[in-house]
C-alpha cells in the first residue's frame, strides 16, 4: 500500500499536475505489469489524453466522448476490465490504428470529482503471466483514478484563480487609467469638487470639469447605462468627447445635441448615458445649464430653499435628432449639486426626497455646503451602483481666488471658551473637505496657539479678548490669532527641543510641527501680539485639498 | 468637573472623558496625582476621551514622572485617534505604555 499513499501524497503536494501524473502512472504501470497507461479528460466535446507512458506517446490525441471503452466507463462511471480487446465490439481502434500501437487487455476507471466524470485512467496491455488484469489490479487502479481526479480538480481550481486574479489586476488598472480621468483637484479656487466611487473596480459614470480659454469652467457630471468595462470605456468617450467640444466653444445645449449625433453614428446598440453639462462663470457666480435624461440637478439656497433643474431631452444614445434647453442659474447665495443615481436609489441611500431635506438642513443650519465626499459616503450602504457628486459653491470659489475670510470670531480669552472656538473652527475646515485626520490636526494647532494666550500672553483667565481668523488664498489656510495683551518677548516663543518629557513648549511643538509656517509679531500701536499660522491644503490627494 | 477614581487591590484607574483642553486639566491633573498616591499601579483610562491638547498631555507626563520616582508604574490605556494623535505629535506616543483597554492594562499589573 505504501506505493499508493505514496501516489496520493505527491498529488496532494503538488500544483504540477502534469509532472506527478506522469510519475505516477509510470509508477502504477510497472507495478501492474502495465505495457502503457494513460489519463483521458473530457475536453471540447471529446477525451483527450492529458498524460500517458508506454512505448507511444498520445499526450493530445483524443477519443471520441460517448463511444468505445472509455467513453462507455465515462458514461456509467463504472470502472472495467477487458481481457481481450477484439471481443469487444465498443473498442475504439482509432488510436491503435494512428499510432501502430497494439492493444490487447486494458483496465478503465472513470475520474470522478463532486459528482462529475471529468475523464478515465486507462492502463493496457499486462505484460506478466496470462497477460490479463486481476480483479485486485482494478482496486489498485481504483485508487489511483481519485487522487488522480482530485489532483487534477485542485490544479483546475489553482488555474481558475490565477485567471481571476489576472481579471482582478486587469480591472484595478483600468480603474487607475479611468481615475486619472477625472479632475484630481478641485477647481476655480475650490468652487468646484467632485467626487467619485465606483461599485467595481471600474465606474460607468464620470465627472469633469475644465477651465476654458475666457476664465469660465466647463463642467459634466454623466452615468453611462451599464456597469463594468464597456459602460467604463463609453465613459471614458462621452467625457473626453464632451470636454472637447466645450474647449471649441460649444455651449452646453448644442454640446450634448453635438455629443448626441457623435454618439448614435458610433456607440453601441442599447447603451445610453445620461449627462449634466454646463459652463459656470466664477466672476459672476451664473451657471448656463443644461440636462440630457439625467437626475434633476439641484441649488440649494443658503435659507434651505431648492431649485430644480430637470432634464430637457432625453439620454444621449436614444433618439437621431434632439435639442435640449439651456437655462441660467444665478448662483449667489446658493450651491450646485449634481449627483448620479447610486446616491439616491438603492441600499441605504435616501433616496431624492431625502437627499433634499439633508441638503435643505444643512444650508439652513450652518450655511455650509455638503462635502461631495461625505455625500457619496450616503448612498455606500447598497453598492450596488457607481456613485458621484458634483458640486459647484460660489462663495468657497470666491474664497479661494479672491483671498477670502472664511471666519472671524472673539471670545473672552478664557478656557471655558476655547471649547466653543473649536467647534467654531471644526465646522469651517470641514465644509473645506479636508480629511478628518487634517482637520483635527489644525484644530489641536489653533487650539495650542489660544491656549499659548491664554495662559502666558494675558497670563490669567478673563483678562480681555482673543480674536481668530481664518482665511484661504491660493491654497494656502492661515490662522490669525491676535489679543490686547502686553506685548511679549518673542525670544519666548520658541518651542523646546530635547527631551518630549520636559514639560513645556508641548504646544508650540505641536503647531510647529502641524502648519507649514508660522510667525510672530507685535500688533501695531504696540498694543497686543498677532500669530500667525499657515499650511498649504491644495493640490495633493484626489479631489481633497492635500494634508 | 471631578473624574472618578476606581480602585482595586493596588491599581487605580483613572478615568478622564470628553474633551481634556486648558478648561478641564487642571481636574485631570488632580486625578491623576491622586490616583498616583494611592496605588503602585496606575491606568488612565482614555477610551471615551474626544479631544486632548498638550495641557492634557501634559498632566499625563507628570503623573509619569511621578509615578516613576515613586517606583510605581502609570499606563494608558483605550488612548482614541484623537489622543494618539496628539501623543505623536508631541513624540510622546513611544513613551507611555498603551493598552487597548482597561482590561489589558489590568492584565498587565497583575489584578
Amino acid at each position: 500500500m505504501t506505493l499508493v499513499a505514496e501516489a496520493t501524497q505527491a498529488f496532494a503536494r503538488s500544483l504540477d499536475v502534469d509532472e506527478t501524473l506522469r510519475n505516477t502512472i509510470a509508477r502504477f504501470s510497472e507495478y501492474l505489469h502495465a505495457e502503457a497507461g494513460a489519463v483521458f479528460l473530457v475536453d471540447g466535446g471529446r477525451l483527450v489524453c492529458a498524460s500517458c507512458v508506454g512505448p507511444v506517446d498520445i499526450t493530445g490525441q483524443s477519443l471520441p466522448l460517448h463511444s468505445g471503452i472509455a467513453g462507455r466507463v465515462l458514461d456509467r462511471r463504472r470502472p472495467e476490465i477487458v481481457h481481450d480487446v477484439r471481443r469487444e465490439p465498443a473498442f475504439e481502434a482509432s488510436l491503435d490504428r494512428r499510432t501502430g500501437f497494439v492493444t490487447r487487455s486494458l483496465i478503465c476507471v472513470p475520474l470522478v470529482v463532486h459528482d462529475e466524470a471529468i475523464g478515465v485512467l486507462e492502463l493496457v496491455n499486462r505484460r506478466e503471466g496470462s497477460g490479463r488484469f486481476r480483479e485486485r489490479d482494478l482496486h489498485l487502479a481504483r485508487v489511483l483514478a481519485s487522487a488522480a481526479a482530485l489532483a487534477i480538480h485542485n490544479a483546475r481550481m489553482v488555474a481558475s484563480l490565477l485567471e481571476k486574479e489576472r481579471i482582478e489586476r486587469e480591472l484595478h488598472m483600468a480603474r487607475s487609467i479611468q481615475q486619472a480621468l477625472l479632475p484630481a483637484e478641485p477647481g476655480a479656487g475650490g468652487g468646484l469638487a467632485g467626487c467619485n466611487v465606483p461599485a467595481t473596480e471600474v465606474s460607468g459614470d464620470f465627472f469633469d470639469y475644465v477651465p476654458l480659454s475666457d476664465g469660465r469652467w466647463f463642467f459634466s457630471l454623466g452615468d453611462v447605462s451599464g456597469k463594468g468595462t464597456n459602460a467604463a470605456l463609453l465613459m471614458a468617450i462621452v467625457s473626453s468627447l464632451l470636454r472637447c467640444l466645450a474647449r471649441e466653444g460649444l455651449s452646453p445645449a448644442p454640446l450634448l445635441a453635438h455629443v448626441n449625433r457623435e454618439f448614435m453614428e458610433t456607440a453601441v446598440r442599447g447603451m445610453f448615458v445620461t449627462v449634466v453639462a454646463g459652463v459656470y462663470d466664477p466672476g459672476t457666480a451664473r451657471v448656463r445649464i443644461a440636462n440630457a435624461g439625467h437626475l434633476p440637478a439641484l441649488v440649494v439656497r443658503n435659507d434651505g430653499r431648492i431649485e430644480e433643474i430637470p432634464a430637457s431631452g432625453p439620454p444621449v444614445g436614444v433618439l437621431e435628432r434632439v435639442a435640449y434647453e439651456e437655462v441660467e442659474i444665478d448662483l449667489d447665495g446658493g450651491v450646485l449639486y449634481l449627483f448620479t443615481d447610486g446616491i439616491v436609489e438603492g441600499g441605504a441611500a435616501l433616496g431624492v426626497a431625502g437627499l433634499r431635506a439633508r441638503l435643505a438642513r444643512a444650508h439652513r443650519d450652518g450655511g455650509h455646503p455638503e462635502d461631495p465626499c461625505r455625500l457619496v459616503e450616503l448612498g455606500a450602504g447598497g453598492r450596488k451602483d457607481d456613485r458621484t457628486v458634483l458640486v459647484i459653491d460660489p462663495r468657497r470659489a470666491r474664497a479661494g481666488v479672491a483671498g477670502g475670510r472664511l471666519l472671524e470670531s472673539r471670545i473672552r480669552a478664557s478656557p471655558d471658551a476655547l471649547r466653543q472656538m473649536r467647534r467654531q473652527l471644526r465646522g469651517t475646515l470641514a465644509a473645506l473637505g479636508l480629511s478628518t485626520m487634517t482637520v483635527d490636526r489644525l484644530v489641536l494647532a489653533v487650539d495650542e496657539a489660544l491656549s499659548n494666550v491664554v495662559r502666558h500672553a494675558y497670563g490669567a483667565p478673563d483678562r480681555g479678548d482673543l480674536v481668530l481668523r481664518v482665511e484661504l488664498q491660493d491654497g494656502w489656510l492661515r490662522f490669525v490669532v491676535e489679543d490686547e495683551a502686553p506685548p511679549v518677548d518673542p525670544e519666548r516663543i520658541r518651542p523646546r527641543a530635547g527631551d518630549p518629557l520636559e514639560p513645556g513648549g508641548l504646544g508650540l511643538q505641536c503647531i510647529e510641527r502641524i502648519m507649514d509656517r508660522v510667525r510672530f509679531t507685535h500688533r501695531e500701536g504696540g498694543r497686543g501680539n498677532r500669530f500667525v499660522m499657515e499650511k498649504r491644503i491644495m493640490g495633493g490627494e484626489r479631489g481633497l485639498p492635500a494634508t | 468637573m471631578a473624574y472618578p477614581l476606581r480602585e482595586q487591590g493596588n491599581c487605580v484607574t483613572v478615568v478622564l472623558d470628553g474633551e481634556v483642553d486648558l478648561a478641564a486639566s487642571p481636574a485631570a491633573r488632580e486625578a491623576i496625582l491622586e490616583a498616583v498616591s494611592r496605588g503602585r499601579h496606575v491606568i488612565v483610562d482614555l477610551s471615551t476621551v474626544e479631544y486632548m491638547d498638550s495641557s492634557g498631555v501634559a498632566c499625563l507626563v507628570e503623573g509619569y514622572q511621578v509615578a516613576r520616582k515613586k517606583g510605581r508604574r502609570l499606563v494608558l490605556a483605550g488612548a482614541g485617534q484623537a489622543v494618539m494623535n496628539v501623543l505623536a505629535l508631541a513624540r510622546l506616543d513611544r513613551v507611555f505604555p498603551l493598552f487597548p483597554d482597561t482590561a489589558a492594562a489590568a492584565r498587565d499589573c497583575g489584578a
